[in-house]
């Protein structure tokens, strides 16, 4: 019957529409102000607080701190560095493959090992997950 | 000489602290400390020796969403920076530091805070303005580590936090917050 099949596919439209507007309001997005707060950090004056603002924001995940994190490729710090890298390769942004490939000459052999990580990473090799959290800082206590 | 010595001390302390509360119903956790408990907790949380302020922060068992009573108390030893030989706290810092890694009072506090719970955070945000520099790095722990979304905001702010310290364990914190 064209009818009933007309109804059960309404009715399963509807039920995702229902369900994804309602997963889409019980998961908060990540306020866009902290992404500017941490994009921010990741210029500061203390190498730590650089490498923690790469951290959460590898952990935030979001396209929009993409372009702060390939800035921080350039930092005077390799573990800011190696941990900018990792959040790219978390983040998935093709937009970073030209950062990374440079970043396959760095002067420091772990930079370059996570720069090739990121890249397999985004072209869908896995890459796995190397570093989830390579400099926790005696403050950052594991709890 | 003097350290080792000050070091077996703490070591027996922290043993005979953890004996006091490792009753049986305590650890069982069916059943809470009572009052009387807590009130003797708070006590000692208030001890001139900075062994016995870690030895009972660090007592697990105790801290949970039934003893909120403690969270003033704790909130002041966020600040207390005084080291401590990792054996008072025996079990869960081995753990995760290594033998050689000194514990405070203040982390002690911290990692009971977060035992306590959701009561705990807004104390820990309004420690995040307290002038002790330790107090507010702690605070800023805690926060990520109770994963509640009204510490955003607060930490947010903390990243403009003078002591580069603050900034880092914010900027830690709002990543353990995220997801």
């Amino acid at each position: 019957m064209p009818s009933s099949a007309k109804i059960l596919a309404a009715v399963l439209l509807a039920s995702t529409f229902v369900c994804s507007h309602a997963q889409a309001q019980t998961v908060p997005a990540v306020p866009a102000a902290t992404i500017t707060a941490l994009a921010d950090a990741l210029k500061d004056s203390d190498a730590e607080v650089r490498r923690q603002a790469a951290w959460a924001l590898g952990r935030i995940r979001s396209e929009q701190s993409v372009d702060a994190l390939i800035a921080a490729l350039r930092d005077s710090d390799q573990e800011v560095r190696k941990q900018a890298i990792w959040a790219i390769g978390r983040i998935r942004s093709p937009k970073a493959v030209d950062a990374l490939t440079a970043a396959l000459k760095d002067s420091n052999i772990e930079v370059r090992r996570s720069a090739a990580q990121a890249l397999a990473q985004i072209y869908g090799h896995g890459g796995g997950n190397p570093n989830p959290n390579p400099n926790p800082n005696p403050g950052t206590r594991p709890f | 000489m003097a350290s080792i010595a000050l070091r077996r001390l703490g070591f027996a302390a922290g043993c005979l602290i953890a004996l006091a509360f490792a009753t049986p119903e305590v650890s069982a956790g069916r059943q809470t400390p009572s009052a009387k408990d807590l009130s003797a907790v708070i006590e000692m949380l208030r001890s001139p020796d900075p062994v016995v302020r870690v030895g009972v922060a660090c007592a697990r068992n105790v801290f949970n969403a039934s003893a909120a009573a403690a969270i003033p108390a704790l909130v002041e030893l966020l600040e207390d920076a005084e080291p401590v030989a990792p054996e008072v706290c025996r079990e869960d810092h081995r753990h995760w530091w290594g033998e050689e890694h000194a514990i405070t009072p203040g982390e002690a506090a911290a990692r009971a805070l977060v035992h306590i719970g959701s009561a705990s955070v807004e104390p820990l945000v309004k420690t995040l303005a307290s002038p002790a520099a330790v107090a507010r790095r702690n605070a800023a722990w805690a926060l990520g580590a109770l994963d509640d979304q009204r510490a955003v905001t607060p930490l947010i702010s903390s990243l403009k936090d003078r002591d580069a310290s603050v900034r880092a364990q914010a900027a830690w914190a709002l990543g353990a917050i995220a997801n």
